[in-house]
């Protein structure tokens, strides 16, 4: 199971290294296709072409939000896979604050973006 | 390890307690729903013999006189008591709402949201049901995007 992730990642990783997202040969998002505004995963693709590149300025400047949350994403990842060992830290991101203020930055910086 | 009971107080779900501090605690009645780890289900604390003393029973029930507790929905009948509560899936609902498909993930985060409030109020069932709920929109949220990529792949190529 570990060892499928491990490896669509790395499928993932050497698909983003290859094509440049703003080439056209990689997904779209839908939301921007539907309604011209930039959800806050836009430029997700283009920031980790440019991450896996080592351009992270770029990689900052297409999702800032992306760079600035990917850190906290994955504590809260951990805090889920090893509930016990890190049982304070799972206290917070798990609770209902914590989550709610994740879920209102990504609504404001979705506004942001698109003012 | 000492033998772990929950009693149900005031409507609340409470516990653990070992006998020691059960008898500390004090406020149990002979009909004070009690379960440990072992019963099928739970019962009250008149049934069970060494809570007989505290709980002031003025005598053993006898067979047949047994005090009896219907369970209702929230007292479920099987109080399934893990140290953790259930998963909230929020990592996979926030990365499906970055990169899949945002309404959707934000019904995740939503539901992620619900799981530990009723956990912590003692409602299992539901902190159970939140998490599930939360991991089916996550599920649905990728299969979206599994299913937009090929198609949105397709789309810019004719376009090209």
């Amino acid at each position: 199971m570990l060892a499928l992730a491990a490896l669509m990642l790395l499928a993932a990783a050497a698909v983003y290294y290859a094509l440049d997202p703003a080439g056209g040969m990689l997904p779209r998002c839908p939301f921007k296709a539907a309604t011209g505004l930039d959800c806050p995963g836009c430029g997700a693709q283009r920031a980790l072409h440019a991450c896996l590149h080592g351009e992270f300025a770029a990689a900052y400047a297409c999702n800032p939000l992306l760079a600035a949350e990917l850190p906290l994403v994955l504590l809260v990842l951990a805090a889920e896979l090893m509930p016990r060992r890190l049982a304070r830290l799972r206290r917070v991101t798990a609770s209902r604050p914590f989550i709610l203020t994740f879920l209102a930055i990504i609504i404001l910086w979705t506004i942001y973006r698109n003012l | 390890m000492e033998r772990q009971y929950w009693i149900i107080s005031d409507g609340i779900q409470a516990g653990p307690f070992t006998l020691g501090q059960l008898y500390q605690r004090g406020g149990l009645g002979p009909d004070t729903p009690v379960w440990y780890d072992g019963l099928p289900d739970w019962t009250v604390a008149a049934n069970l013999p060494e809570l007989a003393a505290i709980c002031g029973a003025s005598r053993p029930a006898e067979p047949g006189h047994a005090y009896t507790y219907a369970p209702g929905d929230r007292y479920a009948a099987q109080p399934m008591q893990t140290e953790t509560p259930p998963p909230t899936y929020l990592s996979w609902a926030i990365l499906a709402t970055i990169c899949c498909c945002l309404f959707t993930g934000f019904v995740a985060i939503i539901y992620a949201s619900k799981v530990t409030p009723a956990w912590q109020r003692g409602d299992f069932a539901a902190a159970r049901a939140a998490s599930d709920k939360a991991g089916l929109w996550v599920a649905i949220s990728f299969v979206a995007g599994l299913i937009w990529a090929p198609f949105s792949v397709l789309f810019n190529l004719m376009s090209l």
